[in-house]
């Protein structure tokens, strides 16, 4: 069992960054989910830390163990690719039995351990089928006891659910979550599906073009996003630019005085504040708090309703709330109101349109 | 739309037009008549008797058989060798080199024959069984890289990297991971090289020296007498040759055929 360390991890094809300068450690039993857009360089990272490509920069280190210029074979890594890549010839019993055949061990010891991994994944008596006659949950189990019957210091975990259908996919979290909290393997799991990183992790790496955006704690990442594209990255974020003032005050361009926490910053310094949407509530129009906004959509979700508003000075803001909680019908002029803790003022910006993404991207659009 | 009938009527012709000859030489095969002449005035087994009967034909028919299959087997190792390393290999110049192995197909048979002619005879091999292997490997290669390339590469490489991963050395990962899957492909590509040298002629007359394989001696008793013997011995290579495109169907008949394979499906 061990730690991942990325010790300034570059990889560039040509002139592409596909990562760069990565620095981060993942820590023995963790559950560090990599969270980043197609094209943000998370699936080069995993194939940098299982050898299938050398980096063009830095180390890697698995279990104090400098793994850098070692060959996959020699790395002690189970992984999990989306696609499963079982061996179509074997059968179940032959694809778990793989990692342990190739490295001579007796036979009755592959037995009885093949037979343990199988149980563990619930798929004892399966065991002569081919993968062809597997259902997609079965072979992605299969993949997965492969890749952990040998006992390696690492898993890595390539959209492992990215095949499944949205039931599936919640039953097969929870039950890798326990697997994984059993084994009390290191595990990397590369996403793009943002509910997946926050129910799974530990801690989330987002990652965004081959830089690293945050690492933190799900609620961390959610709640305190660093910047703008971790924000909109991670759920809607309603962002509001304006002038910090002295008494907490954020003053938005529209004139309205937002509450929040200033975080140290000199009063006239531009900032940008994330409030989530399910932190603002929706007011009647006469109430005497918030700003004043007009209904423009509504979203209903089954388990929770979505109200996209449009305020006077034409700033779209998102509002979210349990089903049942409120109505409020499409052209309706309502107040939208939040609490100063609820506003996170981004700390790596300045409010100006300094982030290498547009603000709309974050400005929670209309999916 | 459906096809007119001027259509149904060319393909018919050319359908008609290739399989008409090949039919004529089968049913002459079977004559009695001591000269080529259709419709046959009766039928007998006399010309096979002949072929058989003659030692000459005979031992053309080992050595035929003996050069296939020693030609094929070495076409079929050297050949898928070289089809992974170009479709997996990451270094420089392999398109190149896939190209160079393509050749064969592609060069005019004459140039290549000339070209063999004078290197063995360079190098000393004019004439001899190891040159004429070498020969019918250089001219069956390209069939063996093409049809193994292609399933190499619809084989899905991340398969082989889970292989790796799961610490199996590349030389386990082709014998255990790889091979076994791409198995009809290679049984394929061993069958189209048997009977790329089976059928050779063009080549052997200009290397084999002494030896005589089936279609030299044909090309040979040709130019000095018309023998209806040589209807039997076409009709046996038709035989040989059905046989051999109805296993490759068999085998890659899940896949959609041949050309299927070829093509990725």
């Amino acid at each position: 069992m061990g730690a991942i360390e990325f010790d300034g991890v570059g990889k560039r094809y040509g002139a592409v960054h596909a990562v760069h300068d990565l620095s981060v450690a993942v820590a023995e039993g963790e559950f560090v989910t990599i969270l980043g857009p197609s094209g943000s360089g998370k699936t080069t990272i995993l194939s940098l830390v299982a050898g299938l490509v050398p980096p063009t920069a830095g180390r890697i280190l698995i279990a104090g163990r400098d793994v850098t210029n070692l060959e996959p074979q020699e790395r002690r890594i189970g992984l999990v690719f989306q696609s499963y890549a079982l061996f179509p010839h074997l059968s179940v019993h032959g694809n778990v039995a793989f990692p342990l055949a190739v490295r001579g061990r007796p036979r009755d010891e592959i037995g009885t351990k093949v037979a343990a991994a199988l149980a563990r994944v619930r798929l004892a008596g399966l065991d002569r089928r081919r993968p062809a006659q597997l259902s997609g949950g079965q072979q992605q189990r299969v993949a997965l006891a492969r890749a952990f019957v040998f006992e390696p210091d690492i898993l890595l975990l390539d959209e492992p659910l990215g095949a499944l259908d949205r039931k599936l996919r919640e039953e097969v979290q929870v039950e890798l979550k326990a697997l994984q909290r059993d084994l009390g393997i290191t595990t990397l799991l590369v996403t793009h599906d943002q509910e997946e990183a926050l129910s799974l992790s530990d801690r989330v790496i987002v990652l965004d073009h081959g830089r690293m955006q945050q690492v933190g704690t799900p609620d961390e990442v959610y709640r305190h996003p660093a910047n703008r594209f971790v924000a909109g990255f991670l759920g809607l974020a309603n962002l509001l630019e304006g002038t910090v003032e002295a008494g907490g005050v954020l003053r938005l361009a529209s004139g309205e005085a937002v509450a929040c926490d200033p975080r140290g910053r000199p009063p006239g310094a531009r900032a940008a504040g994330v409030v989530r949407p399910e932190r603002m509530r929706l007011l009647p129009e006469s109430a005497g708090e918030g700003l004043a906004a007009r209904v423009r959509q509504t979203v209903y979700l089954g388990h929770l309703q979505r109200w996209h508003l449009e305020t006077a000075d034409g700033r779209e803001l998102v509002a979210a709330a349990t089903d049942g909680v409120r109505a409020a019908a499409v052209g309706e002029a309502v107040r939208v109101a939040w609490s100063a803790e609820d506003v996170w003022l981004l700390p790596d910006e300045s409010g100006e349109a300094a982030a290498p993404r547009p603000a709309l991207a974050a400005m929670a659009p209309v999916a | 739309m459906r096809p007119g009938l001027g259509v149904a009527a060319v393909a018919l012709a050319t359908l008609v037009f290739l399989v008409l000859p090949i039919v004529i030489v089968v049913i002459m095969s079977f004559s009695s008549a001591a000269s080529l002449q259709f419709p046959p005035p009766g039928f007998s087994l006399r010309w096979y008797h002949s072929f058989f009967g003659d030692p000459r034909w005979v031992r053309a028919l080992t050595t035929s058989t003996l050069l296939a299959f020693a030609s094929s087997i070495i076409a079929l190792v050297l050949g898928s060798a070289a089809a992974y390393g170009i479709v997996r290999g990451r270094f420089p110049g392999r398109g190149l080199i896939d190209s160079n192995f393509m050749a064969p197909l592609i060069l005019p048979t004459i140039v290549i024959a000339v070209a063999l002619y004078l290197f063995l005879a360079k190098v000393g091999l004019l004439g001899t069984a190891a040159g004429l292997v070498a020969s019918h490997v250089v001219l069956s290669v390209p069939f063996v890289v093409l049809v193994v390339g292609v399933a190499i590469r619809s084989f899905d490489e991340r398969i082989e990297q889970v292989a790796f991963t799961l610490g199996a050395s590349r030389r386990q990962t082709v014998l255990r991971v790889l091979l076994p899957n791409i198995l009809p492909s290679l049984a394929s590509a061993w069958i189209l090289a048997l009977i790329a040298s089976f059928d050779e002629v063009i080549v052997t007359l200009f290397v084999a020296g002494t030896y005589q394989t089936v279609p030299k001696r044909m090309f040979n008793e040709l130019v000095l007498e018309v023998n209806p013997t040589i209807t039997a011995i076409a009709t046996i290579l038709i035989g040989l040759s059905v046989l051999a495109i109805g296993a490759i169907g068999l085998i890659t008949a899940r896949r959609g055929g041949l050309l299927g394979t070829m093509l990725g499906r």
